[in-house]
């Protein structure tokens, strides 16, 4: 495919310039600063990809292509990471195809037989880029989104003392195994450290109660039963109720209250005391 | 080394250490039911704030210990357990520990004696109309 | 008998860059002090938490003592792996004993022979990421990991 490549080396700015006014085509919202760097990235690309045509017989084979899908690689984890959709990504790598098959068409004096031969060879090496592009680009965004899920873990859930005795600890967002195990230390290390009697765990903020759920809750009661001290669950919604007891999951070791209102009351009145009165140890 | 039980009024008090073998578990357990049945005490608190593992082996023991005292008509209260301690015997599976729960030695002491008071008061005294 | 809570993590396979941390004899029963406080160490070394360092320590507690009380005694091993991703603590507790007749009902919770409580496998395979039981009459050896991210 040697021609190939030597029409391609020969047109190479025509080529990268097309490339970029379709790249503002298809993907309109980009920012220009990630539009600057991705040029770059496409003119490596190409530069990348003319050599390759030089070099061998364009079956896709080989060190030389191994480069040229590395760059690929590199060009879609850019755009996953500048927010472009993979139907963006894909379409300005195939979009290559046309460009170049365009330019074929213009430059070559070739014959029908060998034109056709190297339509072939920039399809075939084009669409393995497209499948390498797709790939690194899903690679990118399940890594973001694995991030993205570790930081949410580590945001920290605050245990705030509110009273001599009692504290508070609202949970926000989804509640899985490894959170909830993370939850449940926390509300242990606040209940020794504040030397705590009850703790209001509120719900309110967790979109989903199931019985998975309920069973960390359950085990969070239990732990803070063995330190002596109490749970109260606040927050518990009308949707949470009957998701519930229609799994018919047995809450009975534990205190629970539609509201954080309810739930201080419910607190100050196991403590024996009323928010009035001078503050001393009970329970 | 037995563990030592200390008396505080009518209330049995022992604090477990750190690195507590099981015969110690199982002599602690004897000592306290002879002082129970000797008529020394209503109660008995034990203090494990320095025990950084309390295996499946030892909560059975505790909790047993507990069950015997309750029948011998006394009340058995476990104090000061670390937070880790709680965590991992939760995760082992439910009901590890069946006993009454305090948060210190002092909450324990006054457990005892609410859980007394509630029962009707000591057990060597006979209420006369 | 294995349950890998993530294929990639099993300890059965043989360890690239594994250290022995530690190794204690069990024949009396201050030996599943000993051996406690070793793991505890070795887990304190590779910067593990309190909560991971008693879960460690309660399940050398439990395998230590069913070596005892079953086997009259064995060895338990404390094994450590630091990679670029992870520390890994691996707990491996062999005795010569009669060996274990059914793995599955030792599972189980409540199920014991030779007057134990039989909670103590239950527990492992709870508290840990991953266990292994090789036993037949004459050897038995459980291997168990936890694996934390660096």
């Amino acid at each position: 495919m040697h021609g190939l490549g030597q029409i391609l080396l020969q047109n190479r700015s025509g080529v990268l310039d097309a490339w970029l006014a379709r790249l503002r085509d298809t993907a309109p919202g980009a920012q220009p600063a990630s539009l600057q760097l991705l040029k770059l990235e496409l003119g490596t690309l190409v530069e990348k990809l003319t050599a390759y045509f030089l070099a061998g017989d364009g079956d896709g084979a080989g060190p030389a292509f191994k480069s040229v899908e590395e760059q690929a690689a590199t060009i879609s984890a850019a755009c996953a990471r500048d927010g472009l959709t993979p139907m963006e990504t894909a379409t300005l790598i195939l979009s290559l195809k046309t460009i170049a098959g365009e330019l074929l068409d213009r430059e070559t004096s070739a014959k029908a037989t060998e034109l056709y031969r190297m339509r072939t060879a920039l399809d075939a090496g084009v669409d393995r880029l497209a499948l390498i592009t797709f790939a690194a680009f899903v690679e990118t965004r399940e890594e973001i989104i694995k991030r993205q899920g570790r930081a949410l873990l580590d945001l920290a859930t605050p245990a705030l003392p509110i009273w001599r005795h009692i504290i508070l600890m609202p949970l926000v967002g989804v509640i899985d195994t490894q959170r909830a195990r993370q939850v449940m230390e926390w509300l242990l290390e606040a209940l020794a450290r504040e030397e705590a009697h009850i703790a209001i765990l509120d719900v309110t903020g967790v979109p989903l109660i199931d019985s998975r759920v309920a069973l960390h809750l359950t085990k969070t009661v239990e732990a803070a039963r063995l330190l002596g001290s109490r749970v109260i669950v606040t927050g518990i919604s009308p949707d949470a109720a009957q998701t519930l007891v229609k799994l018919d999951v047995d809450l009975s070791s534990m205190i629970t209250r539609g509201t954080l209102r309810a739930g201080l009351a419910e607190a100050f009145r196991l403590l024996g005391r009323h928010p009035k009165d001078p503050i001393e140890t009970s329970l | 080394m037995r563990v030592p039980i200390l008396r505080l009024g009518r209330v049995l008090l022992t604090s477990l250490p750190a690195d507590l073998t099981d015969q110690q578990v199982m002599d602690l357990q004897i000592d306290a039911l002879a002082l129970i049945q000797a008529g020394k005490a209503d109660g008995l608190v034990i203090d494990i704030t320095a025990a950084d593992v309390v295996d499946s082996y030892m909560a059975r023991i505790l909790s047993e210990t507990a069950k015997m005292v309750t029948i011998m008509g006394g009340v058995a209260v476990l104090a000061g357990m670390q937070p880790a301690v709680a965590l991992t015997l939760v995760e082992m599976g439910r009901g590890m520990i069946d006993m009454e729960t305090a948060f210190d030695l002092e909450g324990g002491v006054a457990k005892v004696a609410r859980l007394v008071a509630s029962r009707g008061g000591r057990h060597d005294e006979v209420p006369i109309a | 008998m294995t349950k890998s809570r993530s294929p990639d993590r099993s300890a059965s396979e043989p360890a690239v860059g594994t250290e022995t941390h530690a190794v204690v004899e069990i024949r009396v029963q201050n030996d599943i002090l000993l051996a406690r406080q070793a793991s505890r160490k070795a887990a304190a070394a590779l910067g593990f938490g309190t909560v991971d360092q008693t879960r460690l320590a309660t399940i050398v507690s439990e395998l230590t003592r069913n070596a005892l009380t079953y086997a009259g005694g064995g060895a338990c091993r404390v094994l450590t792996r630091l990679t670029a991703q992870e520390r890994c603590i691996v707990i491996e507790v062999e005795d010569q004993g009669p060996g274990i007749a059914d793995v599955t009902g030792a599972l189980a919770r409540g199920y014991s022979t030779g007057g134990g409580v039989g909670l103590g496998l239950a527990a492992v395979h709870k508290l840990m990421d991953d266990m292994t039981i090789e036993t037949r009459p004459g050897r038995t050896l459980v291997r168990t990991g936890m694996t934390r991210r660096r």
